[in-house]
């Protein structure tokens, strides 16, 4: 082949791969350009094995030998696997308190959650309640009502469907639910109505865990399975009701 | 036979003494409940903080104490049993719906919906955004809140950051790792909590808007528009000069001809 030909192909070959690379280089586009588009969870990995039982009072027990059963604990599971997504401090969680005679449960929840999510409007929910005379005792109209009137302009959710996935959704975006709950658990013998908080929940893990407003302090969280943890959510009528604000979490620890 | 009538006494004395204490309510206060005893105000509970003042005389109260009786359980304590025996904290049962319902800020929605208010969709998913965390005094913080809503280099950022401010003593961020010490202190974070950038002072919009193009992941400066760039600026010499080789080696003539 004539050797000047063969050049003007190669020189020919070469800046059309630089033109194209110079196309791609140049390209515009709208700025500033949105965040990276959510890429999905990955996998939990599977379970570590048992941590020993340092001693020398009773070990928690997991959640093989307590058969998921409900066990109390601190914002780790009790086998060391997982840790509560919402790890709202003791000290910013109130007791429950009483509004003309009726508990303020889902008030103190709704405390709870918005104390996480930073909602000022709600902090000390039951005791604005109190104040303004309104008594205790939640349903879903009411809290559309309280928070009318306490929390104007708050975006907030409320699911009665009993629906697991909507609890799992709520969490996996860093946000605290707040559940119905009948009891049977360490705390209480028998059948109670009740609103609680639900720092984790994951089928994966096979973790639940709930943040009690009568028992608030930083041990006394009630870790157990997640089909444990559905029966009391559906078993106090109602068939499963939870509230959560649509209000980003806090951000996550700064680490490099 | 004299320890049980000794007892029996007591307990009698006790009732009788306790008898005369009453606990009575407000009408124009919720909050709080007067005791009384021989028709004497001895103090006030206040129900919102569990608190018990003694009046020692008129006002003139005391330091909180335990009240000298319980208060009323029903106004203290949130329990109530219900006829069925079931404990109730709370929930005013015979008004939870039985047929599930989704909603949001009250308004019935279909599932989908409202799982789009914390996924893809109506609401953007934020779990994979940036944390712009502010720390500092109330009127440092608030400038660069107020940047955020109105300045036009951050304007379109506003809705692609979780933006949080706190006092320095904020428990999310004082036993955190946080640096307070800033006059605010600025903190951009991964998802994960990488620290993408810090600054402990602040340092307008403008600088605020480069740091958050230089964080977000997809950026490349590269890609930059210069608007002011002239056509002769953007067009590509080289492939023009490298086109004229080409053809003159192409059509010249050879020399071995």
């Amino acid at each position: 082949m004539n050797q000047r030909l063969l050049l003007a192909l190669l020189l020919g070959g070469a800046l059309l791969w630089w033109y194209h690379d110079y196309q791609e280089r140049t390209r515009r586009e709208p700025t500033p350009s949105p965040p990276a588009n959510p890429k999905p969870k990955p996998k939990p990995e599977p379970k570590k094995p048992h941590r020993p039982c340092p001693g020398p009072g009773p070990c928690p027990l997991d959640d093989k030998e307590a058969g998921g059963r409900p066990v109390e604990g601190g914002p780790i599971s009790p086998d060391g696997t997982v840790e509560v997504v919402c790890d709202l401090p003791a000290t910013e969680r109130k007791k429950n308190i009483a509004s003309k005679g009726l508990g303020c449960c889902v008030f103190r929840s709704i405390d709870y959650a918005a104390r996480w999510q930073q909602v000022p409007q709600l902090y000390d929910l039951p005791e604005q309640l109190v104040r303004a005379g309104i008594p205790g005792g939640g349903y879903p109209a009411k809290v559309d009502e309280v928070l009318a009137r306490f929390g104007p302009g708050v975006a907030y959710l409320q699911d009665t469907s009993g629906d697991a996935d909507v609890l799992e959704a709520i969490l996996r975006t860093g946000r605290l639910p707040c559940v119905t709950y009948n009891g049977h658990d360490c705390h209480y013998a028998g059948g109670i109505a009740h609103m609680v908080c639900l720092p984790y929940f994951d089928r994966q893990t096979g973790w639940a865990c709930i943040s009690d407003n009568n028992f608030p302090g930083e041990n006394q969280l009630v870790w157990m399975s997640p089909e444990e943890f559905l029966k009391r959510w559906k078993g106090g009528g109602g068939g499963g009701w939870v509230f959560a604000l649509l209000a980003p979490p806090p951000p996550p620890p700064p680490h490099n | 036979m004299r320890p049980i009538s000794s007892f029996i006494f007591c307990l009698l004395l006790a009732l009788s003494a306790s008898a005369q204490y009453e606990w009575h309510t407000f009408p124009d206060d919720a909050d709080q409940l007067s005791l009384w005893r021989d028709g004497r105000q001895l103090g006030n509970w206040r129900i919102s903080t569990r608190e018990y003042l003694p009046l020692l005389a008129p006002g003139v109260w005391g330091t909180p104490c335990p009240p000298p009786y319980p208060p009323p359980q029903d106004m203290i304590a949130p329990g109530k049993v219900e006829s069925d025996g079931i404990l109730n904290f709370g929930l005013e049962r015979a008004h939870l719906p039985v047929a599930g319902k989704h909603l949001l800020n009250g308004i019935e929605v279909s599932k989908e919906e409202l799982l789009q208010a914390l996924g893809p969709g109506q609401l953007p998913d934020d779990s994979q955004w940036l944390s712009l965390t502010i720390i500092g005094p109330e009127e440092a913080r608030q400038k660069v809140l107020s940047d955020l809503q109105n300045s036009p280099y951050l304007v379109p950022w506003k809705d692609h950051l979780k933006v949080h401010d706190y006092p320095p003593d904020h428990w999310a961020v004082r036993d955190a790792g946080f640096v307070t010490t800033g006059q605010p202190t600025i903190y951009c974070q991964a998802s994960d909590g990488t620290v993408l950038h810090r600054q402990d002072e602040y340092r307008g919009p403008q600088a605020l808007a480069e740091v958050l193009r230089r964080a977000d992941p997809q950026y490349r400066p590269e890609r930059d528009p210069d608007l002011n760039q002239r056509f002769m600026d953007d067009f590509p010499w080289p492939l023009l000069l490298g086109g004229a080789v080409v053809l003159l080696l192409l059509l010249g003539k050879d020399e071995k001809r």
